[in-house]
């Protein structure tokens, strides 16, 4: 694998990680907020 | 498929060696070149994934985020908040939080060092050698082996086992 598809690789690792982070964030944010009203 | 290792005393030498091995039927795709920075590789194929450490530092981060967002998940069931009621997934949500947040720190940290798996070389590299990296197939070291050893019989070979791709 050459250094350009490495480096697009590893981007799409970190986007990844970002999305989950999210989506894990909004939905304990939402069961925190409903558990709180 | 097995990776031999070793140090060219320079960029002469190393391209050498890889026309070598091209004429051999050696694709690019198997050959690796890691020299210090600011070396011209010109058309020689570079170092691809091995030249940071992006992957192992993720790897380790997102089980050590893993375990550390798993484990915090226990806690909140153990010690639930006053006015929260924490069910099991929390143990899942919390532990993805951990792994995601794991990864993405340490991935981005790893990638702005060299990787760990080359630090013996890495001394040599800095004095201005260049580290190239073959993978051949089990059964064709000893001919690879002689190929590399006839621009330079002193050249030091070593093996090294290429890493399994996370994703293929």
């Amino acid at each position: 694998m050459r250094k350009s598809k490495a480096t697009v690789r590893n981007a799409l690792l970190l986007l990844a990680c970002i999305v989950v982070f999210l989506v894990c964030a909004v939905i304990i944010a939402n069961n925190v907020g409903q558990g709180l009203s | 498929m097995k990776r031999l290792c070793f140090l060219s005393p320079d960029v002469a030498h190393a391209r050498n060696v890889v026309r070598d091995l091209r004429a051999d039927g050696i694709t690019d795709k198997h050959i690796y070149v890691i020299a210090r920075t600011g070396t011209e590789l010109e058309d020689l194929p570079d170092g691809g994934p091995d030249d940071d450490d992006f992957l192992p530092a993720f790897e380790r981060g997102v089980a050590l985020g893993g375990a550390t967002g798993a484990f915090l998940g226990l806690l909140a069931i153990a010690f639930p908040p006053t006015g929260l009621i924490i069910g099991g997934g929390a143990i899942l949500l919390i532990g993805a939080m951990g792994a995601s947040i794991g990864g993405l720190l340490t991935g981005m940290a790893g990638a702005s060092y060299h990787s760990s798996r080359l630090e013996a070389f890495e001394s040599d590299i800095r004095q201005g050698k260049v580290l190239v990296m073959v993978d051949v197939a089990v059964d064709r070291i000893t001919h690879v082996n002689a190929l590399i050893k006839r621009q330079d019989p002193e050249v030091e070979i070593e093996g090294l086992e290429p890493p399994a791709p996370i994703i293929p």
